[in-house]
């Protein structure tokens, strides 16, 4: 008795089984196609831009980061890091950037050239922007800026390397 | 945060790097004109030290808009075009708009634009021939105006119109 009821058994658990793989041999190829078809989230796009300024004084650069793009969606930290011709980061300066920000002008406090330095250098050195949500590094630019040198004589603004 | 950055100085040199725009300072509403931004205010500088090439040319507002008004006058005929150069919304990321006021063109004046419009430059051959908006003032548009002037007379005179045809 107990035999006949334990073949029933691995009958009913064949037949479930079986049912079980009918149903996800059909259910599979749209679960696939979904899956392969669905919206991906696209990566934001930023695009960064640099605009130093230095006074007649030309003891300290003022310098701004332009931020155009898709808003930044949570806060986050701008970073300015300037690295010398041997690629030794001399100057670091941060200032926190809100949730939404998108499309403006995002001024740093002013940066004194370090003693022993010309300014020259300072502005021909590399200046990394980055973009950073908590730890996250999101966006890094490398700029190398360049003079604008007043108007050519067709009036057209003129610029130079450092 | 606010920064302690002074305001632009005439004497203030400036360097960039990647294309700079007019866009507000943060917190700033996002519909300031381009002139009341922090690269709009160095570049009005700038483009009033360039008019100066033409001293007959004064700033003008004209509701929102800001722009440049004077007259040309042809080598070639010596009559006198009026001639506005407006600053859209959206400069320096899109060209200042010279039209020639006050003068009747015969239909169809090749290289015309919307009847009073003259044609410039071609968009589509980029920025070393045409307009950069990081190096084309409204003096050079008013440049390039009194140039199409010249070609214009030209054709008038010859039905030929000069140059390289766009």
């Amino acid at each position: 008795m107990i035999e006949a009821f334990a073949d029933l058994d691995w009958q009913n658990a064949a037949w479930a089984a079986l049912l079980i793989v009918t149903f996800v041999a059909r259910r599979a190829p749209d679960r696939i196609r979904r899956w392969r078809t669905r919206p991906r989230r696209t990566p934001p796009l930023w695009w960064a831009a640099l605009m130093v300024r230095v006074d007649d004084r030309g003891s300290v650069v003022y310098p701004a980061v332009q931020l155009r793009g898709d808003p930044v969606s949570k806060p986050a930290t701008l970073t300015l890091e300037l690295f010398d011709h041997e690629g030794k980061r001399r100057i670091r300066t941060s200032r926190p950037l809100p949730a939404g920000s998108e499309n403006a002008h995002f001024p740093f406090d002013a940066i004194a050239i370090p003693k022993g330095t010309l300014l020259e250098d300072v502005l021909a050195w590399r200046w990394d922007i980055v973009l950073r949500s908590r730890r996250r590094e999101l966006k890094r630019w490398h700029e190398y800026p360049t003079a604008l040198d007043g108007l050519n004589p067709e009036g057209e603004i003129a610029s130079s390397s450092v | 945060m606010s920064a302690n950055v002074p305001d632009v100085k005439p004497s203030d040199r400036v360097f960039v790097s990647g294309r700079v725009s007019a866009v507000p300072e943060e917190g700033s509403e996002w519909w300031v004109p381009w002139w009341e931004t922090p690269y709009g205010r160095w570049r009005l500088q700038v483009e009033t030290e360039a008019m100066t090439r033409f001293p007959g040319f004064e700033l003008v507002v004209t509701g929102s808009d800001l722009g440049w008004v004077g007259q040309l006058r042809s080598a070639l005929t010596g009559n006198d075009y009026d001639v506005k150069v407006v600053y859209p919304y959206g400069f320096p990321d899109m060209a200042p708009i010279a039209t020639i006021e006050n003068h009747r063109f015969p239909d169809p004046t090749p290289h015309l634009l919307d009847g009073n419009r003259p044609c410039l430059f071609v968009p589509e051959h980029g920025p070393r021939s045409g307009y950069d908006p990081a190096r084309t003032t409204a003096a050079t548009i008013v440049a390039w105006t009194s140039l199409w002037i010249h070609a214009y007379e030209t054709w008038l005179a010859t039905e030929t119109w000069p140059g390289q045809q766009s």
